[in-house]
């Protein structure tokens, strides 16, 4: 138990590059990944582990920044976290679905042969035959109240089809709620003042970006947006596309799941060094 | 809500440069080949298999070690090999042991290579929007393949993964205790998750796949129309 946990922390090291990849534990690691099947299994639920630690923000400062110097260079490791962030949304997703599909709880049968062998239940059967004729005498005033009611009840829903066609059409003519959030490089403010502020008045359903780089190296990029605690709360890659003198990187978030607080967008893979867009969402 | 814009300097990241290894002295010729494919396996379909799982085994083995070149860092030690191999096919009785000697060879002379010089921005190509086709069949195969899970699996991991904050804590920890505490749950979530996306690739190709050839035949058949 205790050497497979060892085994654990070493292959979590290697794969996280906090190994010198030329010693001789590096060698030996390697070649137990190629030759031992167990090993190269543990191997990969340790690599799964650390993508999902990632994700939920629960690695250390330090393990986090060996995941994006070292961890995530390969692509293949890029479309690996993309497929678990998607995978862990769409889990989320599906969950909220069920929840609201969910029917009513379904209260405890009673055993009715139960009922009827106490005096209480006779006393209620009593009371029943009593409410029944009752009923039988108000039944015909009921029908013509019911009657009048679905009257009235279509009344109503001719009218509510009509208000709602007509929010419709109103709202088919107002624009998309798209916050705009431009970034003019690290280190640069825009204006005089720093940091400078945009208002939005209702909440955005997307987020409209634009980042302007320098010293691109390659046109596709890696986006990932963190919380501060470090959280990943979003992550694509998007196209670099040449203007003038630097790239201009244009990508939409949606605004679901980005709450108030610190974030940043950090670009990687096309860059020489990783570059880092912080700002602040604060509450509606 | 108010967006409030300030910049600041992030931590140096490696850049994700693509080099290829130094190219092989010579093409490997199919004699050579043939011969390597005949030293892994006497019988053909064996062989070629073998070969995919060797294959398959090296690019894993580049892609821990943090390589931006799996692929092609794969393709050159097995090359490498068969060339050896092709030579002398008695000097070298276990395939997988030898390969490990080159690669790590390869992946040495791949460290130490000079990283690629910026490129011009005028080489780029116009922007990319953005492959919602590919969106939509990974959300279809996702969900076809949660779907298929056995109920205890599905469940498990749909509330395993559901939750944030104080609720996650509190949902996992009364999901560990009926699988054995918290480690046992991680490592079974972990497994479904893995098991989640085995196939997954494949499957979004084929999904791809189909809409391209129904985009085809929707093209075809307008230019039938004007034509």
């Amino acid at each position: 138990m205790a050497a497979k946990q060892s085994d654990e922390t070493a292959i979590r090291e290697y794969l996280l590059g906090n190994i010198d990849p030329e010693s001789d534990l590096a060698e030996s690691l390697d070649e137990r990944m190629l030759m031992d099947r167990d090993f190269s299994a543990l191997a990969d639920r340790v690599e799964e582990e650390i993508i999902q630690d990632y994700l939920e923000g629960e690695l250390e400062p330090s393990q986090r920044a060996a995941m994006e110097r070292h961890f995530l260079r390969p692509p293949e490791r890029q479309k690996k976290l993309r497929r678990a962030y998607l995978l862990n949304r769409y889990l989320a997703a599906r969950d909220a679905e069920q929840e609201q599909l969910k029917p009513a709880p379904v209260l405890p049968r009673r055993n009715p042969f139960a009922l009827w062998t106490s005096y209480a239940g006779w006393a209620a059967a009593i009371l029943l035959m009593i409410a029944a004729g009752y009923l039988v005498n108000s039944r015909r005033v009921l029908q013509s109240e019911v009657a009048q009611k679905t009257r009235e009840l279509e009344l109503v829903r001719e009218q509510a089809t009509t208000a709602e066609a007509k929010s419709q059409s109103a709202l088919a003519g107002l624009p998309q709620p798209v916050a705009n959030l431009n970034f003019y490089g690290q280190g640069v403010a825009r204006g005089n003042g720093s940091p400078s502020t945009q208002q939005i008045v209702t909440r955005p359903r997307t987020l409209h970006v634009e980042l302007l780089l320098g010293g691109i190296t390659q046109p596709r990029c890696q986006v990932l947006l963190q919380s501060a605690a470090g959280k990943m709360v979003w992550f694509s890659q998007a196209q670099a596309s040449p203007s003038g003198r630097y790239s201009v990187l244009v990508f939409n978030v949606p605004v679901d799941g980005i709450a108030p607080g610190d974030h940043e967008f950090k670009v990687s893979q096309c860059t020489s060094s990783e570059q880092a867009f912080p700002f602040h969402v604060s509450s509606p | 809500m108010g967006t409030i814009l300030n910049y600041g300097n992030g931590c140096n990241i490696v850049a994700a440069m693509t080099p290829k290894p130094a190219p092989s002295k010579s093409p490997l010729t199919a004699e050579e080949f043939g011969r390597f494919l005949r030293w892994l396996s006497p019988d053909d379909d064996k062989a070629a298999n073998r070969y995919l799982e060797i294959r398959t085994e090296m690019v894993k083995k580049f892609i821990r070690k943090g390589s931006t070149n799996a692929e092609d860092l794969a393709d050159e030690t097995l090359d490498r090999v068969a060339r050896k191999v092709a030579q002398e096919p008695d000097k070298y009785l276990n395939p997988m042991a030898y390969c490990h000697g080159v690669a790590r060879n390869v992946w040495l002379e791949d460290i130490r290579k000079p990283p690629l010089e910026e490129l011009a921005p005028e080489k780029f190509n116009a922007p990319q929007q953005e492959d919602w086709n590919l969106k939509e069949c990974e959300e279809e195969c996702m969900k076809e393949r949660v779907d298929n899970l056995p109920e205890r699996e599905r469940h498990l991991i749909i509330q395993y993964f559901s939750f944030q904050g104080r609720e996650k804590i509190v949902v996992r920890k009364r999901l560990a205790e009926g699988h054995g505490g918290l480690g046992n749950l991680r490592t079974k979530a972990c497994r479904i998750r893995m098991r989640l996306n085995d196939g997954l690739d494949e499957c979004i190709e084929q999904c791809m796949n189909r809409r391209q050839s129904k985009r085809n035949e929707v093209a075809a058949h307008g230019s039938e129309a004007i034509g």
